[in-house]
């Protein structure tokens, strides 16, 4: 479907395009809320309002071809002004640390509902231990697959730092999920599967 | 001892005793090599490295298989319910026309408009964490604003407090006849002074109270309407009918702006007879 004839169709105010365009676009949302806030029932809220907020603001998306940058763009910075909320307001209520182990119950994890797969379980646990800006560049440019240039507009940081950055990124998350345990089926193809059996020999 | 592991050993102390070990340098360059963007004797040199070390080599594993499954977070499956609750959303806001398509930034207008700006604004601003001293300021600066400015009701009260203040005992009737009858001359002034203090307190109370009193009269319908959508909007919270409370909620958030409109507006008679807000 073309993309900027859905776009002028939504901005029209076509229901069936929006409807096409969020079924399009909320696995990404989502994922963006996921990463950013880390609880899926707080990830799907704040996922919706993105897309109010999209919704409310299609009109300023000019360029078609950039839409989901400027996608990305919104959700980020609807992710930001969450954790901003969330930072300022206080906790609902204190759980004793006795407590905190029944709270377990051995069962599938909020997260395990939204992440089926195990080693995406790891990746995701991983990227929590990272500081904020390389797990921002990984979301940005590893998960998202945005470009650098806009990436480094998006963090109003210079190139070069994002580029530098963004292999440093890589390379710790990648020494977390190494001291992790490195993964539950380390690789998938042995314990030297995948490229690393390449690299290695 | 296998020999592979002996001249591992070896090279490893050759090394600490002179450049140390190169594994930093060779990390650096992992993800280049995972990317395929290392060539040439750089490749050959790290590909040497990682035949030896296998801390690096485990490293470069994760890492081949780290770009694909940071890919497969792309996306993620929020359910079946999810598209219809951002459709049940957003069509609200299309079903009531309140949409501009053309002015650049899509907003609702008028009222219920201004109070979802508003409302947004407000959540924004309460929990910054500088709220309460700014909260403090602007309270501040409305109190200088209505104390000061020509045709506020409050206007003169600093200068009559202060000259209250300035009175002292002549306030206090006790005081004031002792006063008296130790000097007539003093007792004459103490006395003009009260009269004159008093003259100006109930003049400025009459004044207030007046004023009061017409603003009540002019707002007491908004005031009504504004009780029975609070007192609907709660009705409709407990019995679990949220759009209802949430509409009456809005209505009420309406009436209340009117009630300031009406309250601060000096024109007169007009007011009194001027027509309701008609429902949207």
């Amino acid at each position: 479907m073309d993309q900027a004839e859905l776009l002028k169709r939504c901005q029209d105010g076509d229901e069936l395009a929006w409807e096409v365009l969020v079924r399009h676009h909320q696995g990404r949302i989502c994922s963006i809320a996921y990463n950013y806030v880390g609880d899926q029932d707080e990830a799907l809220d704040v996922a919706q309002d993105i897309f109010v907020r999209i919704y409310n603001r299609l009109d300023t998306c000019e360029d078609p071809d950039r839409f989901e940058h400027w996608l990305v763009r919104i959700a980020r910075n609807a992710c930001i002004d969450h954790l901003r909320r969330r930072k300022a307001r206080p906790p609902r209520r204190d759980i004793p640390a006795e407590d905190m182990v029944n709270l377990r119950d051995g069962g599938p994890t909020p997260e395990d509902n939204l992440i089926s797969s195990s080693r995406q379980r790891l990746v995701h646990r991983a990227l929590q231990d990272l500081s904020e800006i390389n797990r921002e560049i990984i979301l940005l440019k590893d998960i998202q697959g945005l470009p650098l240039e806009e990436i480094a507009g998006m963090l109003d940081l210079p190139l070069g730092t994002v580029k530098s950055r963004s292999s440093r990124a890589r390379l710790e998350l990648a020494q977390v999920i190494t001291d992790m345990g490195s993964g539950p089926d380390r690789g998938g193809s042995g314990p030297f599967g995948g490229f690393g059996a390449e690299a290695a020999s | 001892m296998t020999g592979r592991k002996r001249q591992d050993e070896f090279v490893n102390e050759v090394l600490a005793r002179t450049t140390g070990s190169p594994c930093a340098r060779a990390r650096t360059q992992l993800p280049d090599l995972v990317d395929r963007a290392l060539e040439g004797m750089d490749r050959q040199l790290v590909q040497a490295h990682l035949e030896h070390c296998s801390p690096c080599r485990s490293l470069a594993v994760t890492l081949g298989w780290l770009g694909q499954s940071l890919q497969d977070l792309a996306e993620l499956d929020p359910g079946p319910a999810f598209t219809r609750r951002v459709l049940d959303q957003t069509s609200g806001i299309n079903v009531t026309g309140l949409v501009h398509a053309s002015s650049g930034v899509s907003q609702a207008p008028g009222l219920l408009g201004m109070l979802e700006r508003l409302a947004q604004w407000w959540e924004r601003q309460v929990f910054k964490p500088r709220f309460a001293m700014q909260a403090a300021y602007a309270a501040t600066v409305v109190l200088v604003l209505l104390t000061s400015i020509p045709g506020s009701p409050l206007k003169g009260t600093p200068n009559r407090a202060l000259q209250a203040v300035q009175a002292g005992p002549t306030y206090v009737p006790v005081i004031g006849t002792a006063v008296n009858t130790g000097s007539a001359w003093v007792g004459d002034q103490v006395a003009a002074s009260v009269a004159t203090l008093r003259g100006h307190a109930d003049a400025g109370w009459n004044e207030v109270a007046e004023s009061v009193s017409t603003r009540g009269r002019r707002t007491s319908s908004a005031r009504t309407q504004f009780k029975e959508q609070l007192a609907a909007a709660w009705s409709g919270a407990r019995q679990g009918r949220l759009g209802q409370a949430g509409y009456q909620l809005i209505q009420a958030a309406g009436s209340s702006k009117q009630i300031w409109h009406l309250w601060w507006i000096d024109n007169n008679s007009d007011m009194d007879h001027r027509p309701e807000r008609s429902e949207p």
